[in-house]
Formats: C-alpha cells, structure tokens, sequence
C-alpha cells in the first residue's frame, strides 16, 4: 500500500465514521425518549422472568411491571437475590425491591447476600431502613444469634441504630459484652447514640463501661453517648475523661460537657481555682497554655452559642491539663495543688461560686485531676505526698 | 540518503503519526460508546437513591477552594449545602482573597470564629482563622494565608475527617444529584474505588434553578460555544473510554473525589505544580502500584458539574497555556511510569496517550501543517494529496465533535434540542480552521513556559455564572434558621446531627453542637 492509498483508506475511514456518528446523533433524538413507555402484561413479564437468561433483565422486568401479584413479586425477588453469581446492581434491584414487600425473610435473605458478597453493605442497610416490615425483634434475634458474618452485622448494627426501641437497645449491649473487634464496637456505640437520639434507654452500666473501654475510639464515642443518655447526670463521668490519655477523648469528652444542660455552671465552678493561676509569674505560664493548647477549648469552641467566657474557661481547663506535661511542672503543681484545687477560690468571672464539699461532681472532678498529676510525675506526686499526706489521702479515698 | 529521501521518511512519519491518532480516536469513540450504553444500562437501578437512604452511606467533605470569589461565593456554597447527599459537609477555604469573600460569607452564613485544630497531617500555609456557621451546622470556613489553590485544598483535607474528600471549584454549581452519582463507585467497591471524577459542562448561557439547569441553551458568544465542544470531547471521548479502561490519568479539580486514606498516604496535593488536579491522581495510582494493590478511578459521566468558562480570548489564553504547561510537568514528573508494564493501562496507555497526543500534540500539528504547504510548495506532493491530508484532518475533527456529541445526545443528553446539537456539529467545521489554530498557538505558549520555568496561575474573569447562580440563588435562598426551625426540617437537622455525630466517632473530631440540633429537631 502506498502513501496515497493509506491516506485515503485513513480518510474514507474517517468519513464513514462521521456519518454513522451523524446518523445516529439525529436518529436518537428522533425516537423521542419521552416517549411513553408501555407496560408490560403479566404475560410478558413472566415469559421475560422465565425465558431470560440475565439476572439484572428478570429483576427489572419484576419491577417495571404492575401487573404481578405481591407473591409472584416477592418470589421473584427471593429466586435473584439467593443467586450466586448475580452482580451487585442486580442484588441492590432484588434487595431494594423485596424490602417493599411485607416478607418476613427479607432481613434473613438481605443479611446472608451481604456475608455472601453479593450485596454491598450500603445497599442491605438502606433495604432494611425502608423495609417498614422488618421486625425490629426479629433482625435483633438475628444479631445476637451469632450466625452473622462481620459485613452482616455492620448492617444490622446500623439499622438498628435507626430503629431505636427496646429489642434493638437490649440487641445491641448484649453484642457489646460480646463483641472483641473495635470497629464493630465503635459501630455499636455509634448505633447506640442512634437509639438514644430517638429516645430510647439505656441501662445504667452501659455509659460507664465504654468510658472505662481500653480504646481510644470507643471513649471517645463514649462521651458523647454519655451526654446524650444521661443528660446532666453524665458530668460525674465526663469530667474525668478530660484527664483522658487521648487527646480526642479529651475534645469530646469536653464538647458532651458543654451540650449539658447546665455543663457550663460545672465547668466554672471546676475552674475556679484557676483564679488562682492568674498570679504575675503564673500568667505567662497561663498564656502560652492558651496559645499552645486547642483541643478541648478547640471542640467547644466550634458548638454554635458557646460564649466567649466559656470557651476562654475551657481554655484554662485545657491549660491545666497540658501544664502538667513535664515533671517539673507537674511537681510545681502538686506543691501547690491543695490550695488550687481548695473550694474557696474565685471563679474567673470574679463570682464567689459556692461549692459544698458534699458536691460530688465537683469532688471526683478534682480526684481526677490529682490522679492525672500523679500519673504524669510520679516522683513529684511522691515528694509531694510526703508533704500534704492528709489531703492526698483524703482526695485518694475520694478516687476509690 | 539524500534530502527527498529525509522529506519522504519525515511525511511517512507524521501519516503514521495521524493514521494512529485515527485508529486510536475511533477506538475510543467506540469504547466511549459502550461505556455510555453500559452506564446508562446501570441507571436502571438507581443506586443513589439507595445511597441517600443508607445510614452506611460514606461521609463526604466538600473542600471548595476560593480566592477572590466574593461575587459568587455566597450562592455557590448554597448550592453545595442543597446537594442530596446524607452524609456531608462544606469547607470553604478562603486562600488570602483580597477581595470580600470571607465578609461575604460571615454575612451570608453567620460565621462564628472558632480555635484552629492542631495535629494535622499535611503541612500547609499559616491558617488565619477557623469559623463555624451558627446556622448551618455542616458549613466550616477557613481562613488563611494565600498558598495556591493545591495549598488551600490541603487545608481543607486536614480540617475534615470525612472519608471522602470532594474537591470543587468555587465558581461551580453541581447539580443536586450529582455528589450520590459521584459517591456510587466509592459505595459499590469500597476497598479498590480511590478517585473518582463527574463530568464538567460549560454553564455560559444557561438558566438555573435549585441548583439545575432549567434551560439549556448554547452560549451567545462564538468562543464559549466552541468551548461547550471542547469539554463535550474531552470528557465523552477521553475521559468515559478511559474511566472505562481504567487508564484514567486526569480528574478534574472543578469536580473530583478522592478517598482520604489514600489521598494523605501520599502527601496531599502538591503546591508546586500547576496541573496539580492530574498530578494527585496519577501519583496516587504510581503509590498504589508500586504497594502492589489493586485499585480503580473511576468516571461518572451523569454527575455533572456546570462551570463558567472564559468568554474573552485574552483570559482564555492564558487559561490554555496554563494547562499545557500543567500537563507537561506532570507528564515529565511520572515519566517513570510511561511505557513500563509494572504501570498496567496507565502507564502503557493512559500517560502514553496524554504524552503523543496531548502534549506533543500542538506542536506535532504545527510542524505537519508547514512541512506539508512547504512539500507541496516544492512540488513533492501534489495538490489532490495536500487536499486530501486537509479533508483528511478535518474529518478526524469532526469524528472527535460527533462522537461525542452522539454520545451525549444518546445516553446523557444534557443539550436537549437537536438544533443546537447540530448546530454544534456545524461549527467544529468553523472551529477547526480558527479556534483550533488559537488554541494550538497557547498550548505551544503552556510547553515554552514549562521549558522556560515559568509558574503563574494568572488571574481569571468571572462574568456570566455569577448573574445566573445569584439569580438562581436569589430564587432558593432560605433563611438558613428557618431552614432548621421549621417542623418538615427538623428531620433534616436530625440527620444531619446524626451524620456529624458519625464522624465524632470516627476519632474525637470537633463538630459543631450536634446535640443541641438534635433538641432543637426532636423538639
């Protein structure tokens, strides 16, 4: 083939092409899409749903069609969801449209495609949202029967965090105690919070025990489950979090803080020996807390309505949690820890909180934070004893 | 060898050169094709909707990058705030505008100054300031030192915790649907989606509503017209066949998704580059190949994105030149990855493509065109053959301008009359003997800058989507506190309470009184 015949190979090609590509442009919009689509008779769409040798025709069939009776549908459903080798546009069209249809085998049917890798996770949970019929009973037994695999019990979990009511509640802190994984605990304790937004009970263990959980996560989780479970209540547990290890458990425990009814007034009145500190030589100390210290005063700061005074209180709670980052600090702190955590100082807006030593909010508050100095230096917490015996004593029995 | 013998090889050269470009372009046409049928077979199950019911749907952060925005900022973050999405929220990072943007925004959304967060996994530019919404509790802005749009993004990335991160620009409006659209492949293959991109269409000339186009007509101006051609072909011929392939090498910074995880396992967006949208996608490709895991990129033709393009000459110019000199530094970054197997259909095909036919593309074009006057001057091709190598080139044009439009007009259909859709396969035959000749000389302009060094964004003109996204705007603007208020909202609230409390959990993250929305809403 010479230059001249490839060429013109090339641009004959070319011009067919650009035909076809013509005709087809104007016959598309020619046929008119909105045409109105006639449906198919019952007749069709079972010969479609028999004589079809792809899953995604006979479940689109099933659903175009208003011809079929709810049995039929139902059955139909069942028959493409169960197959092994349907892909998971198909699966999503058979879960999607027997949650529709009052059947009691849909959370079974929905659940096992999931573990069976037919079904993605997202889908089974919106299935089983919209599946008004699913007993909420029903999808718990499930969950606590242990035959579930991980991705099953992801979306039972969240569903259940939907629902809200007693089983689902009762379904859950059962898989709590058993559960080892931490991401399945993390989605436990986020269905919980689920349960609780929509007005369900927990019971009293349930808070304390994922506070006290050794991961991070779960705490963190914890403390906003906590604020929201308990209400005012919860500021005997949250306070200590902001001692947490984990500066995250720390953010939220403080953010659950301030989402308490009257979580602001504890946290003046837990801040009024920080009056204290804003002696001369402390007050550098008291700035570059403030400068280096966000994350508490961080979260709270972004909830809408917080004023000014309470972010710049949480500020100095957050400070005395970071000043105590080295020995030396912490040893200066102890020295003078009796007098700071006293009861009788001023509050920083210049009030003279009244804080009985029967508070216990306050008190345990305060062990805490005693604990948290002795943790980070335990030889300043050790020379330091020497010296206040009596108080530490007292605060440690406050502890235990 | 003598010199007719030189000239004979150079032509036989450069008819190789076209012949595959040919072949190569009616492939892609035809796999173009059959990826719009398949896709459009997949929208018979309408997966978003399932997505927007789903509490298991990912969450996605919206970073919107803005400098010098403050005419359409206001009305381009409302829009984003109305995207049908469960699960998501906005970060308008103001990147040292020395206009009114962030007045613009305190005003509109009654911002609330709030401390900066610390940790932060990519180092960036001094943030300035952090503000929350007091009325829209999924809205963060942030302020900070000027860096560059790749150095905002990243700020934006560090102060989200969403597994998803959506990257627009802010002089765009995405239509409703778009970011479930955009999600779907992320929610499908969760652990092998890392990126994905919509389609992005030229909004000159149209009339919106709620964030959708309401009339769909052809820019007024010539150059916006032949621009609603380019990006046609572009996005239907390049990157659907290539999304298909997945050989994608660029998703576009007006309207990507990228997973997170990954996007910080390789240091964010580079702030040295300018072509930074490509850069991240195929260096993150490059890590996960070189990890040795699976992945996919995936394109989303339906999610669609509306974007005012430049209506002048001058700006476009620029603009042009911009992204040539971009995709010559990525392309000369990655260049490891070309033609090397280990790279899979990116590197052997995907870079290899951008490589022969985008960027040497201009110049390649340039040199044929003279060579072959020159040839013809000489008299060592006769006229039929010059004219048949004109015909021949204008007919691949046209091949390009039809297919896509065929394409769109067959499965996506965004340009509803078929008179404009003729129209503007009429004037690709315009476009191709003046346009085209413009944009050659930019793109040759973007490769001499890039040779050169030379590393300006330049500034960009806004004319036409502020009048058409304020008066939309102007039409669904809610009083954010009413939005919230109201009885039928207060379900919204919940959810969105709900969704933000999700992602407190996922590590101590600082989200906005969530509980307090949740009384409000149960209330």
């Amino acid at each position: 083939m010479d230059r001249l015949q490839f060429v013109m190979v090339i641009v004959g090609t070319l011009a067919v092409m650009v035909a076809v590509e013509i005709a087809v442009l104007i016959g598309s919009y020619l046929r008119s899409p909105k045409r109105r689509k006639r449906l198919p008779s019952e007749r069709a769409v079972m010969r479609r749903l028999n004589g079809s040798r792809f899953w995604f025709r006979r479940v689109t069939a099933v659903g175009d069609s208003d011809e079929l009776r709810p049995s039929q549908r139902r059955e139909a459903y069942s028959q493409v969801l169960i197959q092994s080798r349907i892909d998971e546009r198909t699966a999503i069209a058979a879960a999607m449209g027997i949650s529709e249809l009052a059947a009691p085998a849909t959370a079974r049917l929905v659940l096992h495609a999931v573990d069976e890798g037919r079904l993605p996770a997202f889908a089974a949970a919106a299935a089983l949202a919209q599946s008004i019929p699913v007993d909420e009973g029903n999808l718990a037994a499930l969950l606590m029967g242990g035959e579930l695999g991980p991705n099953a019990k992801r979306v039972a979990v969240a569903t259940l965090g939907e629902r809200g009511g007693e089983p689902s509640i009762k379904a859950l802190v059962v898989m709590l105690t058993m559960e080892r994984d931490v991401a399945m605990r993390l989605s436990i304790t986020r269905a919980l919070l689920g349960c609780v937004v929509r007005g369900g009970q927990l019971p009293p263990q349930v808070c304390p025990r994922l506070l006290g959980d050794p991961s991070p996560e779960i705490r963190s989780g914890a403390t906003l489950l906590a604020g929201a479970a308990l209400g005012d209540q919860a500021g005997v547990l949250l306070f200590p979090m902001l001692a947490d290890s984990s500066a995250a458990v720390a953010q939220n425990a403080a953010r659950a803080i301030c989402d308490l009814p009257t979580g602001l007034a504890m946290v003046r009145r837990f801040l009024s020996p920080a009056a204290e500190l804003a002696a001369p030589e402390e007050a550098n100390l008291l700035r570059e807390g403030l400068a280096s210290v966000r994350d508490a005063v961080g979260t709270a700061g972004r909830v809408p309505g917080i004023s000014g005074k309470a972010r710049s209180l949480l500020s100095d709670l957050s400070m005395l949690r970071r000043t105590i980052s080295s020995p030396t600090e912490a040893g200066d702190l102890w020295e003078r820890s009796p007098a700071l955590l006293s009861s009788s100082t001023m509050a920083t807006d210049g009030s003279s909180p009244e804080i009985s030593s029967s508070d216990e909010v306050w008190e345990r508050a305060r062990a805490f934070l005693i604990a948290e100095l002795s943790l980070r230096a335990p030889e300043a917490h050790w020379n330091a004893r020497q010296e206040t015996e009596p108080e530490a004593q007292s605060l440690e029995a406050v502890t235990a | 060898m003598n010199w007719w013998d030189i000239l004979g090889w150079v032509l036989n050269v450069f008819a190789a050169y076209y012949g595959l470009l040919a072949v190569i372009t009616m492939f892609l046409v035809i796999v173009a094709a059959w990826a719009g049928w398949a896709r459009n077979s997949a929208l018979r199950v309408d997966v978003g909707s399932v997505l927007e019911n789903s509490p298991l749907a990912p969450g996605v952060g919206i970073i919107v990058p803005a400098h010098n925005e403050e005419a359409t900022i206001c009305a381009c973050v409302e829009s984003f705030l109305r995207l049908r999405y469960p699960n998501f929220e906005v970060v308008v990072v103001n990147d040292g505008s020395k206009d009114g943007t962030i007045q613009a925004l305190h005003t509109g959304f009654d911002l609330v100054e709030v401390p900066p967060s610390h940790d932060l996994p990519l180092a960036t530019k001094p943030v300035k300031a952090i503000y929350r919404s007091r009325v829209m509790p999924n809205l963060l802005v942030i302020d900070k030192e000027n860096g560059g749009k790749s150095d905002a993004i990243n700020v934006g990335v560090n102060h989200t915790m969403m597994e998803l991160i959506c990257v627009v620009d802010a002089d765009s409006l995405i239509e409703s649907d778009a970011l479930l659209r955009i999600v779907e492949p992320f929610a499908m293959n969760p652990g092998s989606t890392i990126a994905g991109g919509g389609s992005i269409r030229i909004a000159n000339g149209i009339t919106f509503d709620g964030g959708e186009p309401t009339h769909v007509n052809l820019p007024k101006e010539r150059v916006p017209r032949y621009q609603v051609l380019e990006y046609l072909r572009s996005f239907m011929l390049a990157r659907l066949p290539f999304g298909r392939m997945n050989a994608s090498v660029i998703i576009s910074g007006a309207f990507g998704l990228f997973r997170r995880k990954e996007m910080l396992e390789v240091d964010g967006y580079d702030t040295n580059t300018i072509g930074e949208d490509a850069e991240l996608s195929v260096r993150m490709q490059r890590h996960m190949k070189e990890q040795g895991l699976d992945y996919e990129i995936a394109f989303v033709p339906d999610a669609v994105c509306w974007t005012e393009c430049p209506p002048s000459t001058k700006v476009l110019s620029r603009q042009r030149a911009r992204w040539h000199q971009g995709l010559c530094e990525f392309l000369w970054r990655h260049r490891k990855m070309m033609a090397r197997p280990k790279y899979g259909i990116v590197g052997m095909f995907g870079l290899m493509f951008y490589l022969l036919f985008e960027c040497l593309g201009p110049g390649v074009e340039l040199v044929a065109s003279i060579i072959a006057v020159f040839l013809w001057l000489i008299d060592y091709i006769n006229t039929p053959m010059l004219i048949l190598l004109t015909v021949g080139s204008i007919l691949l044009g046209l091949v390009q301008s039809f297919g896509a439009l065929m394409i769109d007009g067959l499965y996506f259909r965004r340009i509803p009359r078929l008179g404009q859709m003729l129209r503007l396969g009429a004037e690709s035959l315009i476009e191709m003997v003046s346009y085209r000749w413009m944009t050659l000389w930019w793109r040759l302009k973007g490769g001499v800058q890039w040779m050169k060094g030379t590393h300006s964004w330049g500034t960009m003109e806004r004319a036409g989507l502020a009048t058409a996204a304020g008066a939309a705007a102007a039409g669904r603007r809610l009083g954010p506190a009413r939005s919230l208020a109201g009885a039928g909202a207060a379900r919204a609230a919940l959810e969105i309470a709900a969704a933000l409390e999700e992602e407190a959990f996922a590590g101590g993250v600082t989200i906005p009184g969530t509980q307090s929305i949740q009384r409000a809403a149960t209330r």
